[in-house]
């Protein structure tokens, strides 16, 4: 229990790294959208894509791409400038992000089959992609509370 | 701000956000990834049945073939029999001497 806790207070503590690694991820995404479309159908990514989709943006040329840099920058900035609501909004749109890109593992899990169609056990999904959960959780956590710890520490 | 902060509702925002957005994407593409999946099998199946169907010409020609060198393997065995038996003139040893004689240089009539 008091490892349990040791790590959930480590997290809390440098919950900027998770945001600084989501950032570093979607900057990496980016241009291998723009170099190729088919990267869509990886199963993390084609879970922000639907995501995109709902707001009818997945026609525009490079939207996603354009979308997962404006996110990383706009975090990355939150992360340099002091807490605050307006600093906070920053993190909001990788926050999404990230949630999308777990949601798409989960779609994986639930229907039995990568995005591509690649059909798998769901135990084999589960253990490829739980890690963007894992990152949406951190992440999550590190926006509920990065803003107060970092401005206590 | 410290007062803003330390209080709940950015918690609560971002638990909203997060969890919303989650159940949003999830709810989407779980009808998305179906659909896309059975045209998907559609797809392979159809490529599968192109593929089986050369396949099974491939084989009937591959058989004609085979039954046509059977029939001449077959010939050619009748043909190499009947002029084996000419030339060794049914002389057990001609096999090593080309029909020429006997192991002891006799000569075979």
């Amino acid at each position: 229990m008091k490892l349990l806790r040791a790590a959930i207070d480590a997290l809390l503590s440098h919950g900027h790294v998770v945001i600084w690694i989501a950032a570093a991820l979607h900057f990496i995404w980016a241009p291998l959208l723009l170099l190729d479309d088919k990267a869509a159908m990886i199963t993390s990514i084609h879970g922000f894509v639907s995501f995109v989709e709902i707001f009818g943006l997945h026609l525009v040329p490079g939207i996603h791409a354009l979308i997962l840099v404006v996110a990383s920058f706009l975090s990355l900035e939150a992360l340099r400038r002091p807490p605050s609501i307006k600093n906070w909004l920053l993190v909001v749109p990788q926050q999404v992000i990230v949630m999308t890109t777990a949601a798409g593992g989960w779609v994986a899990i639930m229907t039995g089959h990568y995005a591509d169609g690649y059909p798998a056990p769901r135990a084999f999904i589960a253990a490829d992609q739980i890690i963007f959960t894992l990152v949406g959780l951190a992440h999550t956590l590190a926006v509920m509370f990065g803003g107060s710890r970092r401005k206590d520490a | 701000m410290r007062e803003v902060l330390a209080s709940w509702s950015i918690p609560l925002a971002a638990i909203i956000i997060a969890a919303g957005s989650f159940v949003v994407t999830v709810r989407m593409s779980v009808t998305k990834a179906d659909l896309e999946y059975a045209v998907q099998i559609d797809e392979r199946v159809q490529e599968l049945e192109t593929k089986l169907a050369a396949c099974e010409a491939e084989r009937a020609a591959v058989e004609r073939k085979n039954l046509q060198l059977m029939e001449r393997l077959f010939q050619l065995d009748k043909q190499s029999r009947t002029e084996w038996k000419e030339i060794s003139h049914d002389d057990p040893y001609a096999v090593f001497t080309g029909g020429r004689g006997n192991l002891r240089g006799a000569p075979v009539p």
